[in-house]
């Protein structure tokens, strides 16, 4: 075979590769549309005459926390208020080398609490466990360090209540988050596990911890991230749902049932994609033991997170996102068209491992093969253009049309030129950005065979949404 | 495949690329228009609440009464729902004097009308506002809606007969729940904190004792979140007719009558561990002198829950004095079970 022919070859498979993810994402924008259209109309309603019917599951929430001592404090201060009827928030100090423990016990005046600790799942030793002398709802597992998924597992432990609910300690939550990613479990009992739209918090304004006002960043960086979370979010995570396919609950913030998390083994160590490992987990041995169970997204936004604004700490997360991903996979391989899961294991396994976790290594494959016939002259300079045109118009599709379903259901960006801002990050998005992430992402798959060891996914933040 | 810009794979391609810049640019023009339209709507529902809020409010002002117009039929929904906020916050002499405007307004017409309507959030409305209007001439009509294929609708329907008619309209209500898995009991609870709570209590005994199946356990829980005490008689013939260890859990946990203790000592060496934790909870109620040496034992139970709830109800107990607690976790050789009594004495401590 010449040079030219496996070209040509090529062609046909990049052809085939983008057909068929922009199959799966014109159903998957399908499903989020339907989806929403039966589920915000009625929510509305539901909301005449909704207050507390005492039978409210309680809920633990967990917060890992490493080297967190500039925000720590302001995020329990903020947990504490959200709106529901019973909860605890438990923070669990994964050994960190800053004052983060100084500053909780200043805050709340800990004092040492006497705990009948149950190890359920095992963890890195426990040292010692406080609890607030001003709100007994508040305690501080102090442990050796062991990573976040440690962390969270010796938060189970700890938890008193049936669910649990993981919160990354710089997230900033909505009064009624608990609220609406409780709903699922009242609604149908079969359900272990819910997530919910993570919003980006950059170019909002945070008073308390809340988020006050709701605005766009002014840098680019962020503002495509914010497309780019939108749509992952209102495609990606809604869509899967409704067919009960659902694969990851994002880290930020995830209502898990606690025994079902116990049930399964709690977190894995082993990886940093402990969240999407976790509800592959569920789905497979949940399936094992014959149980039908429910993992359901809300598409209400339940909590807002800072987004990278430099490339450095962008790449950073993204390299270990994918790292995550395909740790996860590949550790729950024997779901991989396993019939009995059903949309799991013949949907959502096999596009997650195609499109998701291998696609970056066809895309940067095919982009240098392209790249290298026209230098050869086996494809010309216009077949080249024309196929990256090709890829930039789909991108610019799915993202617009994401636009159109957030504009249409949430409306959340209000402020004069947040459209046109939104558009022309969409348009960014297709033109560099998407392409650098995806080397990013094809150099993450690289660093899972290099097997490097990981610990907690440090990110630089800015705080700038922060006032208080 | 693409040697040259004359190959008419090349044009084929050339024509997706600019179908989907086409579509792209359609739907960057409905995103626009959306935008547009949801600006609409919310400056016409708050033109339209900035008119309706003040003439509502003062209908509710005892120096009313005010001259309403009935107002035209494209300001109804939202009048409804301006209305409906109202009433969610309202009681007695002001939900009456809402209802008194509602007539005035010609809202009972309208929501009659919506019932019609093919769309279920419309039906909802509907519903919702005639369970406000609390007018036993709509009973008839919304009735029907308890069978309509639409939980929310139907739950609407139910809220409504509840409001409408709470002692004839409960068990009908939560005989409809039996046959609805589609209800979630969480909203049932909801709707019962409508109803005077001696009524729901009745009702709900009267319906456990006919339940069957998973619908008890639902109306056992309700019970528990309305807070309503049941006698020993009730409780031991749900327990003899539904010998199972979930039922055996909620009973114990409504268990408030001392007359029961004899099978709560029962249940205290029962193999399901959460019967075994609620028979723990039950006797820190109920129990006596003799019950510290089950209790005790039940602290060194291999299910940390049985030990917690052993140890609550030691420090329950009314004749357990702290300097009792103190000796007894001072003699407890099972390291598990002084842990939890420690843990549980510093609970009890005032904060």
């Amino acid at each position: 075979m010449s040079f030219g022919d496996f070209i040509v070859v090529v062609q046909w498979c990049f052809l085939a590769y983008f057909c068929g993810l922009s199959g799966v994402y014109l159903a998957l924008n399908l499903l989020a549309a339907l989806e929403l259209r039966r589920y915000l109309p009625g929510r509305r309603l539901d909301r005449l005459g909704e207050f507390p019917s005492g039978l409210e599951p309680p809920v633990s929430i967990l917060v890992p926390a490493y080297n967190e001592e500039a925000t720590i404090v302001a995020s329990v201060h903020s947990l504490l208020q959200l709106n529901y009827p019973e909860f605890e928030v438990i923070v669990i100090d994964d050994g960190s080398a800053d004052g983060t423990l100084a500053a909780l016990r200043e805050a709340f005046a800990l004092v040492p609490y006497p705990e009948a600790y149950r190890v359920r799942l095992a963890t890195q030793p426990v040292t010692q466990i406080l609890r607030s002398a001003r709100r007994r709802d508040l305690r501080v597992i102090c442990k050796a360090n062991g990573g976040k998924a440690d962390a969270l597992n010796a938060g189970v432990n700890a938890a008193r209540f049936p669910l649990v609910c993981s919160v990354d300690a710089d997230s900033v939550l909505q009064r009624d988050s608990l609220i609406n990613a409780v709903r699922p479990f009242l609604d149908d009992r079969r359900t272990v596990a819910c997530g919910g739209t993570v919003r980006l918090a950059n170019g909002c304004r945070v008073d308390d911890g809340f988020v006050a006002e709701i605005g766009l960043p002014r840098r680019l960086l962020p503002l495509i991230q914010v497309v780019e979370y939108v749509r992952a979010f209102l495609f990606g995570r809604l869509g899967w749902s409704r067919v009960n396919a659902l694969l990851i609950v994002s880290g930020a913030f995830g209502v898990f049932h606690k025994d079902t998390v116990a049930e399964v083994g709690g977190y894995r160590t082993v990886t940093v994609g402990e969240d999407m490992e976790l509800i592959l987990r569920m789905h497979r041995i949940l399936k094992d033991a014959g149980r039908s169970n429910r993992i359901t997204f809300v598409p209400d936004p339940v909590c807002w997170t800072e987004a990278p604004e430099d490339l450095r700490t962008l790449r950073n997360q993204r390299v270990r996102w994918q790292r995550g991903l395909t740790e996860s996979l590949w550790m729950n391989r024997s779901l991989a068209f396993d019939p009995r899961t059903g949309a799991v294991g013949l949907l959502a396994f096999p596009f997650f491992l195609v499109f998701e976790c291998l696609g970056p290594l066809f895309e940067v494959a095919g982009y240098l093969l392209l790249a290298a016939a026209v230098v050869t002259g086996d494809l010309s300079l216009q077949a080249f253009v024309l196929f990256l045109a090709l890829v930039m118009a789909l991108g610019l599709f799915l993202s617009v049309t994401a636009l159109l379903l957030d504009e249409a259901y949430f409306g959340l960006y209000r402020k004069p030129g947040d459209l046109a801002r939104l558009l022309l990050a969409a348009i960014a998005e297709n033109a560099g950005y998407r392409q650098l992430i995806t080397l990013w992402r094809a150099w993450g798959l690289v660093r899972v065979l290099q097997r490097r060891r990981h610990g907690w996914g440090r990110m630089r933040r800015s705080a700038s949404w922060s006032r208080k | 495949m693409w040697p040259t810009g004359s190959d008419a794979v090349l044009a084929a391609a050339a024509g997706i690329a600019l179908a989907f810049a086409a579509a792209t640019l359609l739907v960057g023009c409905a995103v626009a228009w959306e935008r547009a339209r949801n600006r609409r709507r919310r400056e016409t529902r708050a033109r339209l609440e900035r008119k309706w809020r003040p003439l509502l409010a003062a209908c509710i002002d005892p120096d009313g009464p005010l001259d309403l117009a009935t107002p035209p039929a494209d300001e109804y929904l939202v009048l409804l729902s301006v209305w409906a906020d109202y009433h969610e916050l309202l009681s007695g002499e002001g939900a009456d004097d809402l209802n008194a405007a509602a007539e005035a307004l010609g809202i009972p017409r309208f929501a009659v009308a919506l019932l019609r309507s093919r769309s279920p959030r419309r039906r909802a409305i509907g519903l919702i506002t005639l369970g406000h209007l609390a007018d036993r001439a709509h009973l008839a009509q919304v009735l029907p809606a308890l069978a309509d294929p639409s939980a929310r609708v139907s739950l609407a329907a139910a809220r409504a007969v509840v409001q409408i008619d709470p002692a004839a309209g409960l068990p009908e209500v939560l005989a409809w729940a039996g046959r609805r898995e589609d209800w979630p009991t969480a909203r049932l609870g909801q709707l019962l904190r409508d109803v005077p709570r001696d009524l729901a209590c009745r009702v709900l005994r009267e319906a456990t004792a006919d339940a069957r199946g998973e619908h008890v356990l639902d109306l056992l829980k309700l019970s528990r979140a309305l807070g309503c005490t049941t006698d020993w008689p009730a409780i031991e013939a749900i327990m003899e007719h539904h010998p199972t260890a979930e039922v055996l859990v909620e009973c114990l946990r409504l268990l408030d009558d001392p007359r029961g203790l004899a099978r709560v000592r029962a249940a205290a060496g029962h193999a399901a561990w959460p019967v075994r934790a609620q028979a723990a909870a039950a006797l820190g109620r109920i129990g006596e002198r003799e019950d510290v040496d089950r209790l005790r034992a039940l602290l060194g139970d291999r299910e940390w829950w049985v030990r917690l709830r052993a140890a609550d109800a030691l420090v329950a107990l009314p004749f357990m004095s702290p300097a009792a607690l103190a000796d007894l976790a001072r003699t407890l050789e099972d390291r598990y079970a002084h842990d939890m009594l420690v843990q549980v004495l510093a609970d009890a401590v005032p904060g």
